[in-house]
């Protein structure tokens, strides 16, 4: 289906045109990875919201990407229950291997590591999203077990 | 009924009134920084915190509704420790720049940290964003603002934009357009009145005084007929800005770009400063006496020797209602002559003639709040929120608050973008689907359901059966579905009203469009009151009611105009004819084939530059006088600056050629006037209903030779002739251009930006092209006011009031 028509079906399903901008900002991220300036151009002319309106609502989320992430997303949790549990050397270790500092992308673009608020994990911290994928009882032994899957 | 105490007052109010609302309803002061009138609520700012006693936490009033039995505190120890707070948090990042801020004096900041907290922040952050420097006009300085959103809530909510956002978040945040690019909006200003601090500002206004300097003075926008009060800030007898004020006027306080930033034509370049005469070719400057003694001798030659119906006049729907009833005194008084006509002739008198036929009234003021409250709003082909933009809101407002509002419009306008349904209906077509709603009232036996009247009614019956849903279908291009789920929706709502304008300017609809809606109107119950039509300019209602225009056997303005040879002299006043009026080539033909061309103006315009005399008049904001806008409603107009050269009042060049003549109209001052007129015999009729029919028939529709339709009209940030000679208006557009379908572009050969030459039956022009998606395919849209570009001169004039739609080719420049 064209995207479009995606999000305008998706407009359907809410009151009015403004609610259906989260979810159709998600569609159009779900192409690329992140929000160009294209995409949401797209969003705009698809549920006729202002360009503004459109950017000012993806830049107050952090789960709105504005610069092209990598392939795949790892969003680790570092809040207090997985901190405990070790998360921080986690975050050292994906560096070390990977060149990957928290924010950024890996030169080939096969990750990128965002640094996440709690993810309602605690009870198997520490915990981590890879794309859509929920990963816990992380340590440093599994994590690249893990991570080595995702190409 | 909602009781409430404040302050220890005990209160009444009404279900659906926050305590702000209540505490404001009886000069309660709670501050406030983000609250605005014409929003919701957002509780933004926490300023407008206050006690409720049995509550825990400070409420919001602006977001907290009045509620039963409430015991509200506005001002307590707790209320002011919270207050200085907030403050020092909102002046966390606010630049202390007050010295060089044009806000400084005026700023809602200033004042509550002044009144609350401290001067500066026990907390220190800094921002660094750079004042946005390209846009025109409006002046951002990112590092003052404080957030509070006013701004972006009244550019989307309130004015149906949505330029600007608030992007990012937390400490970055910013007020920008959504890519920081330069702004391209309506440049309606409304955000600078929002915004409480100095984060937003005119731009012609920047550095040029301080607060406390300013002397303000009210008077009337001399641009539309909506008649907005606008707040002039004058210093040292210079207008520096002009403001809307909250509540004040019939806008309200709401103002749009030409009244906002249009005050400065006064300025403009082109003002005439002394009288002219033309000899030898050439325009000398002459004194007032011998100006006026030529100007008399000659009128009185050319009378005497071809008799006063050799004179005629065109008064103006700009100058006031003195000046204009001055002109009427005179022509038919000092001259002897009926010849006397406005630009009015070739828009609202049509209206008014439409609805005289229909209803049986000779006049039908507007109601700018009209729109609101009701079912269903249907537009006929009108771009409101240009022509009229205050008008305009109230179609939004009423969308808003529940309304249907059906759009039948083939650009993609404002409302078109706001409608509940769009229907683009091809230009000019607007009687066809109109007449289609007639037969389909008919078809559902609505007539038979209401008492009305049955004068024409079988006449009306014949005239519509041949508009079935499928013909309307193919005549205006709008599917059959859509148009039947339209009609069914106009139809069978329980209040409903039907606007459009009908102008000099546009040429897509004409008498048959008014008769057209008048008889559905009138099928389905509805008072001439459901039908709004304004007139176009800030005093075009006040000159027809003057009484400029034949009122017995004189020649309109068709018969002036339009028939060379007709008459030998003309006195024109406060009018651009060769701008303004279709048929630009044959107007000049017949201004050139005068004896005698007098222009009476505030500035060198295309006609004056054919005139044998030119007579400077004080504009606008320069002498005393009235409007009256589309309600019918006379405004004083005040003297604000002092007049530009050697300029006066039209009233009083027409009073003093007069006595020249040997016709002393009185000892005439503003006063004697302002009685003259006040004790004119208003117009009155009764209603008396019948049905007119009204056959749809383009005199010009697309052929094989021309096929593309031309449709004239006035863009957002001008109007008529007028707005041209603003520099600040003219610094978003200055250019004139035609705006083309991406359709036509492709089919043509047409680049944006590139050149073209469009040619009609009558004559050519070359232009700037605009590709937009806002123009449907076989249309080409452009706005008249731009002198060099004469795109009047393909139009054709309609002297029986039809529809002048224009059939014209394309030709990409080589």
């Amino acid at each position: 289906m064209d995207i479009m028509d995606e999000i305008r079906d998706l407009s359907r399903k809410y009151p009015d045109r403004r609610g259906a901008l989260l979810p159709a900002l998600y569609v159009v991220q779900k192409e690329a990875g992140w929000l160009s300036q294209e995409a949401l151009d797209t969003v705009s002319r698809a549920l006729n919201l202002p360009q503004a309106t459109v950017k000012g609502v993806a830049t107050f989320y952090a789960m709105y990407k504005h610069r092209p992430m990598g392939r795949h997303l790892i969003q680790l949790c570092t809040n207090v229950a997985c901190m405990i549990m070790g998360a921080e050397r986690l975050v050292d270790l994906i560096s070390g291997r990977y060149g990957l500092e928290p924010g950024g992308t890996t030169d080939d673009g096969r990750f990128s590591l965002v640094i996440m608020e709690c993810i309602g994990a605690c009870d198997r911290a520490p915990a981590m999203l890879v794309d859509t994928d929920f990963h816990a009882d992380l340590t440093a032994d599994n994590i690249f077990e893990i991570l080595e899957k995702y190409e | 009924m909602i009781e409430l105490t404040i302050n220890g007052r005990k209160l009444q109010a009404r279900k659906g009134m926050t305590i702000l609302d209540v505490a404001r309803e009886n000069n309660i002061y709670i501050p406030h920084l983000c609250w605005d009138r014409r929003l919701k609520p957002y509780g933004g700012c926490r300023l407008c915190l206050v006690e409720v006693e049995g509550q825990r936490k400070l409420m919001a009033s602006c977001s907290s509704p009045a509620e039963n039995g409430m015991v509200v505190h506005t001002d307590t120890p707790a209320l002011r420790k919270a207050r200085k707070t907030v403050l020092e948090l909102l002046l966390v990042h606010h630049p202390l720049d007050c010295p060089i801020c044009d806000k400084a004096g005026e700023c809602s900041l200033q004042d509550l940290a002044y009144k609350y907290g401290p001067s500066q922040s026990r907390f220190y952050g800094e921002r660094k964003h750079d004042p946005e420097a390209t846009s025109p006009l409006i002046d951002r300085n990112p590092n003052r603002c404080i957030l509070c959103g006013r701004c972006v809530r009244v550019c989307w909510e309130h004015q149906g934009v949505g330029a600007i956002n608030l992007i990012g978040r937390g400490f970055k945040t910013k007020v920008s357009p959504a890519f920081e690019e330069t702004l391209d909006c309506e440049f309606c200003g409304q955000c600078i009145d929002a915004c409480p601090v100095g984060a937003l500002g005119a731009k012609p206004y920047k550095y040029r005084a301080r607060a406390w300097f300013l002397e303000s003075r009210d008077s009337i926008c001399p641009y539309c007929a909506v008649g907005c009060t606008l707040t002039l800030d004058v210093r040292e007898g210079r207008i520096l800005r002009v403001r809307g004020v909250d509540g004040k006027g019939v806008n309200r306080g709401d103002l749009c770009g030409k009244g906002r930033f249009g005050f400065d034509f006064i300025y403009g370049d082109s003002r005439l400063t002394s009288p002219l005469i033309r000899t030898d070719g050439e325009l000398k400057e002459v004194s007032w006496e011998e100006a006026l003694h030529y100007v008399a001798g000659r009128l009185k030659a050319i009378k005497e020797e071809h008799g006063p119906d050799a004179i005629g006049a065109i008064g103006s729907p700009r100058t006031t209602l003195e000046d204009n009833y001055m002109l009427a005194r005179f022509m038919r008084e000092a001259v002897g002559t009926d010849n006397l006509d406005t630009s009015a002739r070739l828009g609202y008198a049509w209206v008014l003639k439409g609805v005289e036929e229909t209803y049986g009234i000779r006049l039908n003021p507007v109601r700018l709040d009209s729109p609101v409250g009701k079912d269903a709003v249907l537009v006929i082909e009108s771009d409101i929120t240009s022509t009229h933009p205050i008008f305009g809101l109230k179609f939004l407002e009423a969308k808003l608050n529940g309304s249907r509002l059906l759009v039948v419009e083939p650009r993609k306008t404002k409302l078109a973008r706001h409608a509940s349904a769009w229907l683009r209906i091809r230009p000019g077509t607007s009687t066809a689907f109109l007449n289609g709603l007639v037969r389909y009232a008919l078809a559902g036996g609505v007539h038979l359901k209401k008492e009305i009247t049955t004068e024409g009614l079988e006449e009306l019956q014949e005239s519509v059966k041949d508009y079935t849903p499928q013909r309307v279908s193919e005549m205006t291009g709008i599917a059959e579905d859509d148009f039947t789920e339209a009609a069914r929706e106009f139809i069978t709502a329980e209040s409903r009203l039907l606007a459009m304008t009908v102008s000099a300017a546009e040429n897509q609809k004409g008498i048959e469009t008014v008769r057209a809606a008048a008889n559905l109107l009138m099928l389905l119950g509805e008072g001439p009151e459901a039908l709004q039509i304004p007139a176009d300019y800030s005093n075009t209602y006040g000159a027809w009611l003057m009484g400029v225009r034949p009122l017995g056997k004189g020649r309109d303005l068709y018969g002036m105009l339009y028939s060379p040879g007709a008459v030998r002299a003309l006195y024109v006043m406060g009018e651009d004819p060769l701008v303004t009026m279709p048929d630009a080539d044959r107007i000049e033909e017949a201004l050139k084939g005068l004896d005698l061309l007098i222009v009476q103006d505030i500035r060198m315009s295309e006609t004056a530059k054919l005139a044998d005399v030119i007579l400077p008049a004080a504009s606008w904001a320069e002498k005393e006088g009235t409007f009256m806008n589309a309600e019918g409603l006379p405004q004083p107009v005040p003297k604000v600056v002092a007049a530009t050269g050697d300029s006066i009042a039209d009233w009083m060049i027409l009073r003093n050629l007069a006595r020249l003549m040997g016709h002393d109209l009185g000892s005439m001052d503003l006063e004697t006037l302002q009685d003259e007129i006040s004790g004119l015999p208003p117009e009155t009729g009764t209603q008396r209903w019948r049905f007119a029919p009204s056959d749809w028939r383009l005199k010009e529709g697309p052929d094989a030779e021309y096929p593309v339709v031309l449709v004239t009209g006035n863009i957002m940030q001008h109007s008529g002739a007028l707005s041209v000679m603003s520099k600040s208006l003219s610094h978003v557009l200055s250019d004139a251009f035609v705006q083309i379908s991406p359709e036509d572009a492709a089919k043509f050969g047409v680049e944006d930006g590139g050149f073209i030459r469009i040619v009609s039956r009558r004559d050519s022009v070359f232009i700037k092209a605009r590709v937009s998606d806002e123009i449907p395919e076989g249309m080409l849209f452009v706005p008249v006011h731009f002198a060099h570009a004469r795109v009047n001169a393909l139009t054709f004039a309609s002297p029986d009031g039809t529809a002048h739609l224009t059939a014209v080719r394309l030709e990409p420049k080589a």
